[in-house]
This record gives structure tokens, sequence and C-alpha cells, in this order.
């Protein structure tokens, strides 16, 4: 494996302009399981560009390397009592398996530029939107090796298209990206969560519904079935609801918010830290079932992204479904619904002939369309992003083609056949 | 002046056999032939620049675009699309080598979705009118551009508007899921949906503030809101606009997210209160708008919060609203502050560039020497929480050559927003009015990146040709194109372009 690590725009520049084959692009490595494969044998290590270029509290802007680490990214806001707003998740343990405990205890490489690049939002991506939405502006170098600049230092900018957007969530496919400018947002003075129990997954959503579309300003809305509950030191199935604010709000809004939904059963104000903590649980996929180190083959995972609405119809189905398959199947539901985490447990002879993908896939398009992503899986799966139609198929091509039209830059990363 | 795309005579030539074409698919009625009614859509909201289309197309169903669409690519057509007709960038000025599309009639809600917090709505309907049909649910559409009584949802998509409240709320493309487009070979594509962050490239994303040169948007599923329990709004005068500009930093450095911040420049407070009479300040060198929203707990307290920020910065007049009604009133001001300021002159050039907030006072001093040199009038209203500016440059056509020294003041601003690390537009559009500054904010190589991404959607640059881009390059066919094994071509793009 040949390794190149440029540390200046314009060796990544050359670099690129003079390549003959193929990158991997790779920084912190936290996020490389994510996404098919690449076969190549050239890496492109960028932990080169992890320096912070500008941040400034008053401008709720901050601009750094691509490769800056998340962690030191989040300490330098938290000394000004400031966040990124879509609360990036640590997904070590969802792609790669193993004990959670022991990523816990490593430190996190993850790096901002591998969130942008994957479009990595947490819990709060309900209210605060995803990470492309905090994302003003990158710099970059294309796949023909020239210097891109997209967006700006500006909340409000419609000059041109909009290339951050794009480039989010992009695996690394359209441009080498070296430096991101984010939105920097006031940290919440104070936050809740309120844990109510006794309500069905349907039931327990359809509330979260209604607690969102009051005036009350809910934050985050999970619905945890009684295993994933567990996980999370609950007795028993309960329905999460986050408020955040300033202090003299969350008791009036609290108690509204309960009075709203009229709970009959128990409910638990969390204080904020143990409220931080369970959303970070929550968005890090810790409440699906761990196995033994020596089991992971067992284990395959999937994101679901639908109409929240549509979501405890949805699962009812897949659970009838895989039962025939004789698997365990776990999950839980984030962003109100709207997200499902779902982890198939089996031997694995039954994992090697369910057709897991096809399944959900199926059933998705059965309930309201959306999308399924494939976090872990011990068996080669061909469609890890949910296939597209051929006309956004061949889109897809062009555009990729546009950015980096010789397939340098992680080539099949999103879709394996096509370049992009 | 600005030189749009040559014209193309047997296009012209071809007038009425082209919409003698279109009526095979169109109802008689839905195809615009004659001189007097073509003139109707001669312009839009930048009224300055005027161009009778060579035909305008008014398709009621999806099947009628993509029918529009594949005939144009078939025969080299250009198309122009046209929503609201409200842009102030000249978005949708027509060609008169090219088919005016106009959306007009894609004006029904098709669902309003409780549950799941959004509605589907045809492309042709209002702004406005999103928020009024679901408002007896308690819900609405946040962003909220000035021109949202006229303004379409599917021209909101491609300027990316934003409004008063986007520093709290985002602009259009933190509040659509999903949209149904027709591509210029006639293929109807879905983004996204109901559901979040469909999977692949976020081309929804991209679709957004294009400007109508990647694809016609035929549907469009909008977020909506809870509307928020209480809104109140305070009216903070200030001894200069420097202060002012720290005291919107304080504010936002201590952690508060205002629903609207403005400010306002003497002139334009005391051409408002002239204008409207609501009780603004007539004595104070700058006045802040400052809109909290929330629970009513929680906006008591952050009303006085800024209450305290504002003193601290040497504010020396404070009103707050205490009904909806004088909510209203203080914000009527401010919507009306163009009009009032018309007041003061026979015309007026507004812009629109986006700077990062600390250097507002140097954008300011330099504004006015600019002004002064050019022996205009600037009057200044913006969204100071986000750094968008809206200069007024007034002045009175009758002079010719006042309009020149306007246009030239104007970009003279707009290469001092980018100066300064700003943009060109920040929620106006680029549109044919600054097409012609893009080569002062973007590299040659970034023009040529943005130039082959629309190549990828419109091959023969037929949609909206001549807005946003200074005269594109043609497009080299990227498919058939290979690269060959140690055979590097270094920056082989420039050769073909």
């Amino acid at each position: 494996m040949k390794k190149f690590a440029p540390t200046t725009e314009a060796e990544l520049s050359e670099v690129i302009a003079s390549a003959t084959a193929p990158f991997e692009l790779t920084a912190g490595g936290s996020k490389l399981g994510f996404g098919h494969r690449i076969a190549c044998d050239q890496r492109l290590d960028l932990t080169g560009f992890n320096q912070v270029r500008l941040y400034e509290p008053h401008e709720l802007i901050v601009a750094a390397g691509a490769a800056t680490p998340l962690t030191s990214l989040n300490q330098l806001l938290a000394a000004k009592s400031q966040i990124l707003t879509f609360e990036p998740p640590d997904w070590r343990w969802l792609l790669n398996g193993g004990s959670k405990a022991e990523w816990r205890s490593r430190p996190d490489p993850a790096t901002i530029g591998g969130v942008i690049a994957t479009n990595l939002s947490g819990s709060a991506r309900l209210k605060a939107g995803a990470a492309r939405d905090s994302l003003l502006g990158f710099h970059g170098v294309n796949g023909l090796g020239e210097v891109i600049h997209g967006g700006g230092r500006v909340v409000k900018n419609v000059t041109g298209y909009d290339l951050p957007k794009l480039i989010a969530g992009s695996f690394g496919t359209l441009v080498a990206m070296t430096d991101v400018t984010l939105k920097a947002m006031p940290a919440p003075e104070d936050e809740t969560t309120l844990v109510i129990f006794g309500l069905t997954a349907a039931e327990g959503i359809a509330a979260a519904a209604r607690a969102l579309n009051s005036p009350h300003e809910i934050h985050c809305a999970a619905y945890l079935p009684p295993a994933a509950a567990n996980l999370a030191g609950l007795t028993d199935g309960a329905v999460l609801l986050r408020l955040v604010g300033s202090t003299p709000s969350i008791k009036p809004r609290s108690d509204a918010v309960i009075a709203l939904l009229a709970v009959k059963g128990e409910v638990i104000r969390m204080a904020a830290a143990a409220s931080q903590v369970l959303w970070q649980r929550v968005g890090n996929g810790e409440l699906l079932p761990e196995l033994e180190p020596t089991s992971r083959m067992q284990q395959v995972i999937w994101r679901l992204s639908v109409a929240p609405q549509s979501a405890a119809g949805l699962m009812e189905k897949l659970v009838r479904e895989f039962a025939e398959y004789e698997l365990r199947l776990d999950h839980y539901f984030d962003w109100a619904g709207g997200m499902v985490l779902l982890s198939l447990i089996g031997s694995p002879q039954s994992l090697a002939l369910v057709e897991d993908a096809v399944v959900i896939r199926r059933a998705i398009q059965d309930h309201g369309g959306g999308h399924a992503t494939l976090l872990r899986s011990p068996k080669n799966q061909p469609e890890i992003f949910e296939p597209l139609a051929p006309s956004l198929a061949a889109l897809t091509a062009r555009v990729k083609a546009s950015f980096d039209p010789h397939s340098l830059l992680n080539p099949g990363k999103i879709y394996g056949r096509i370049t992009a | 002046m600005i030189v749009m795309p040559a014209v193309d005579q047997d296009t012209i030539a071809n007038r009425a056999r082209i919409a003698a074409d279109f009526r095979k698919f169109l109802p008689a009625e839905s195809v615009i032939e004659s001189e007097r009614a073509r003139q109707v859509y001669e312009s839009d909201a930048l009224s300055a620049y005027r161009q009778p289309p060579l035909v305008v197309v008014l398709p009621e169903t999806v099947e009628q675009v993509a029918l529009i669409m594949r005939y144009c690519q078939t025969h080299s057509i250009k198309i122009v699309p046209r929503g609201g007709g409200t842009s102030l960038s000249g978005g949708s000025l027509p060609l008169a080598d090219g088919v005016l599309l106009a959306m007009g009639k894609f004006n029904r809600i098709l669902e309003i979705d409780e549950a799941n917090r959004c509605a589907v709505v045809q492309p042709g309907v209002t702004n406005l009118g999103i928020s009024t049909a679901v408002a007896h649910l308690g819900l609405y559409y946040a962003p909220d551009p000035s021109s949202q009584l006229a303004c379409s949802i599917g021209g909101n998509v491609a300027e990316n508007s934003g409004g008063i409240h986007c520093l709290k709320y985002g602009l259009t493309t933190n509040n659509i899921l999903g949209i149904q487009m027709v591509l210029i070979d006639g293929s109807v594509v879905r983004l996204g949906g109901k559901h979040l962050d469909a999977g692949g490239y976020d081309l929804l994303g991209l679709m957004t503030g294009s400007e109508g040169l990647l694809g016609m948007v035929t549907e469009v599923t909008v977020r909506l809101l809870a509307k928020p329990a209480t809104a109140r709004a305070m009216l903070i005068g200030l001894p200069s606009m420097e202060q002012a500009g720290a005291c919107v930093g304080a504010v936002l450095s201590a952690g508060i997210i205002p629903a609207g911040m403005e400010l306002l420049d003497q002139i334009s407070v005391q051409a408002i209160e002239k204008y409207a009479k609501i009780g603004y300040p007539l004595d104070v060198a700058a006045m802040m708008i400052v809109e909290l929203d929330g629970t009513a707990a929680e906006v008591d307290y952050l009303v006085g919060r800024v209450e305290q920020i504002a003193s601290s910065h040497g504010a020396s007049y404070f009103r707050k609203s205490s009904t909806e009604e004088e909510r209203i009133a203080f914000w009527y001001g401010r919507k009306a502050a163009f009009a009032a300021l018309g007041q003061l002159a026979p015309d007026y050039y507004c812009m629109d560039g986006s700077v990062p907030r600390h250097s507002l006072p140097q954008v300011l001093a330099r504004m006015k020497e600019l002004a002064d040199h050019y022996g205009l009038l600037v009057a200044n209203v913006f969204h100071a929480g986000d750094g968008n500016l809206h200069p007024l440059i007034l002045f009175d056509a009758t002079y010719p050559d006042q309009l020149e020294r306007a246009e030239t003041l104007g970009a003279e601003i707009l290469k001092l927003c980018v100066d300064v690390g700003g943009v060109l537009t920040g929620e106006h559009g680029v549109g044919m009015e600054k097409r012609d500054l893009m080569t002062y904010q973007f590299t040659p190589i970034e023009l040529s990146q943005q130039t082959r991404l629309k190549c990828a959607f419109d091959p023969q640059n037929l949609l909206n040709p001549g807005k946003v881009f200074p005269e594109l390059s043609r497009c080299a066919e990227f498919g058939k194109e290979h690269f060959h094994q140690g055979q590097p071509q270094k920056f082989p793009e420039l050769e073909r372009f």
C-alpha cells in the first residue's frame, strides 16, 4: 500500500494531479468501515490538515483543517460555551462491533472532515439540522488536482451553487477536503429529558409528534422498546423527550408537555448531566445489544430513515418477517420515529441465508418510503446505501465525473459498482 | 450593461411553429404567443430589465413539464423558469429566443401531514399560502422572505430564500425535506421525501439555490414547525452603528439566538417613521429590532437579558412589545422600509451582500466614502444577526448618468463585501444582475468546476442561460472519456474547455 501524506493544499493538488491510480482517503480512520471497501493500493492520508484556522465565538463560526480531531474541536467550543448543534455521534462500536466499553475507553480519532464526509448527525438532528446544515464552507482538491473553495464563512450565501451541501455526505468521492467552516452555536444553558413509561411504540411516536407540534420546543425525541430501555438503565420501554434552553424555561415547559400528553403512568425528569449522557448513548447506537467479541460475526446493523409515523408499523412488520428466519431483532427509534437503528442477531448460517437488504428495503417502500443504510454486516452486501433509480444513478455518475472524471477519489465508496 | 446570450434568430423565426407544437400536448390557453400577452411576462421584480419571451407556456401537470423539457432539449430551445416573478436579481428575466416556463398553475397544496410535520405542495403555491393553510394546526413554514405574499415555494427553492427569521430557523435549504423535479431530458426524479437525509449525494441541497439552472421543480415537501407560544419584539436605539454592531455580536455570544435581529441606520429610521408613523425614535443613530420567541417564561427572561446587554452598549432607547399588535407594528416599519425609502428618491437599487459581522463598522465607513464619491445617498437596513446587508442606493433615473452611477456604486459595494470575506449575495440570488461579478468572488478554476456541474444536469446549457454564470463554455462529454492507466494528464480539462 503506497501512502501519500501531503500537508499543504499545493502538495495535495500535486499528488492528485499526477496520480495514475485511485486513492482511498483517510484521516482518523474511525469510519473506514462505513461504505464499501475500496479496491486500490494507494492511501491518501489527510491527517496533516489538522489545525484550527479561525474561531470567532462572536461570529458563531469555526474553521478548521478537515483532519482536526472532533474531540479537540468540541473542547475548543466548549471553552466558550458553544457546540456543534448536530451533536456528531461516535459510531465506532456500530461500525466495528466488539466491546462498547472498550471503544469508550479509547480516545476517538474521528475528525471533523470525516463527520462532514459522512454527514453524520446525532439525535439533535431532529431540531438542529444535520451536519450538512452546519457546514458553511470548505476547501478541498478535486479529482483533477484543482483547489476548490466552496461556500464561505457567512451564514447567508446564495452565490453560485451550494457546493458545501453536495460535499457533505459525499464520502470523499468528489473532493479531498482540507478545511471546513462550520456554524458554532451557543450551548443550551440547561436541559432535561422526560422519560415517559407505559406506551407502545406507535403510541410513543404519536405522543412525540403531539409534543413536537406543540410550542414547548422539544429538542430530541426517541422511543426505546423494553430491551433498548434496559440497556439505557430504564426499567421498561419509554418515550424520551429532551428539552433544552434557559434554566427558567425548563420546568414550565416540562410541566406543559406532561399535561399536554395527559401522562397517566410514571414520568422521570432527568437532570441535565444524566440527560446528556443518555442522548450520547442514543446517538452512538449503544442501546443495541452487544455480543461477545468472538461472536461479532453474528450481528448485522442497519440504519433506517423513514417517515416518522410509519416507523412503528414498519418495525412490527419487520419483527414478524425476521422471526421466520430465527433471527433476534432489536431496535430503537430516534428523530421522533424518523430514524431506526436495527440489529439482527443469529447464527452465521441464518444470517448468510437471510436477504435482509431486500426485506428491509421492500418494507420501507411499503411504508411510505425512505432509505436503509447498512452499518455492519458479516457478509458481503452489494448495496450498502439505498440503490438509486436509473435516472438518478446516471445523474450521480455525471456529478461524480464533474469533480473527479478519472475516478481517483474513493471510487465506489458509496455505490460500489458505479463510480461514486 | 449585461450582455445576454446571443439570440438565435432561427428560433425566433420559428415562434409560430414552436407554439403550435406545444399546443399538441398543452391546452391552447396554456400557450401564450401573442406579442401583447407575452409582454405581461417581460420582467420580474428587477424591473430595470425587460424582455418579452419567445413563448410562454403554463403547464398544469408533471407530464406536460416533462414534454416541454424534452421538446426543448430535442430542438435546442432555451428555457427560463418562472415562479411568482418576484426575483430581485432578474432570475426569471425572459430571453427573446427562450421559452418562459411559468409554474403558476401548479398552485395546489397536495397534502398536509400533521403527524409527520410536513406538507406536500406544488411549486406555484405561495410561501405565505403554506403557512396560512396549516395555521389551524398551530404549525407554519419558517422561511419568510419579505415577498412571501406573492413569491412561490418553487421560486424559494430555486433561490434558497431566507427572510427575517432565518437567523434562528434557517433558509429554504434547511426547511425542505424533498422535491420532485424534471430534468432537461424529461425524466422525472424524486429527491428526499418525508424522511430525513436521503442517502447519496445531497442533490436536494444542490438544487436549492441553483436558480433554475439544473432542473424544474414540480413538487416540494416542506418541513412544518410548531408556532412559538409567544414572540416579543424590542426596539433598541443606539448612539452609533458601530456600537449597534458590537451589541449584535454581544447578544449572540451571550448564547441568545433571537428569532430576528435587524439593524437600521438613521436615514432609514427617519424615512420609515415619516412614512409609517410607528413611533420609531428619531434621535438615534442606529436602531435594532430584536425579536425573541418561545415559551412565555423563556421570552420574558431573554428580553431582560437583551436589555441588559444593550444597556451596556450604550443603548439610549428601549421599547418592548407587550401585545401581538404592537409586535406586528414594530415589524411593519421594517417591512415597509423599501417603500419608505422610495419616498426619498424616485428610484432605488437594493443590494444584498453578506459580510462577517465584525467587519460591519469597516464596511459601513467605506460604503459611506464610496457613496460620497459617486454623489449618491445610501440607506442601510439589514439582517444584522447574520451579516446580510441591504444597502439601498437612492437615485433618480431621469438623470441619465444616475442609473449608471448607482450600478457602479452597487458593484463597488459588493466587491467590498467580498474583500472583507463575505459574498456577493446573501439571499436575493445572482440572477443576471450580479452575474458579471462572479469572477470577482470565484477563481476561474472554481467557476469551471461549477460549469462542469451544470453540464452534468444540462449538457446543452438550455436551462436559464445567461443567469448566475458569465457565458458558459461548452460541455465536454464526460461519460465518453476514459482514464488510461500510466498516462496521467495534468489538468486535462483545460484543453477541453
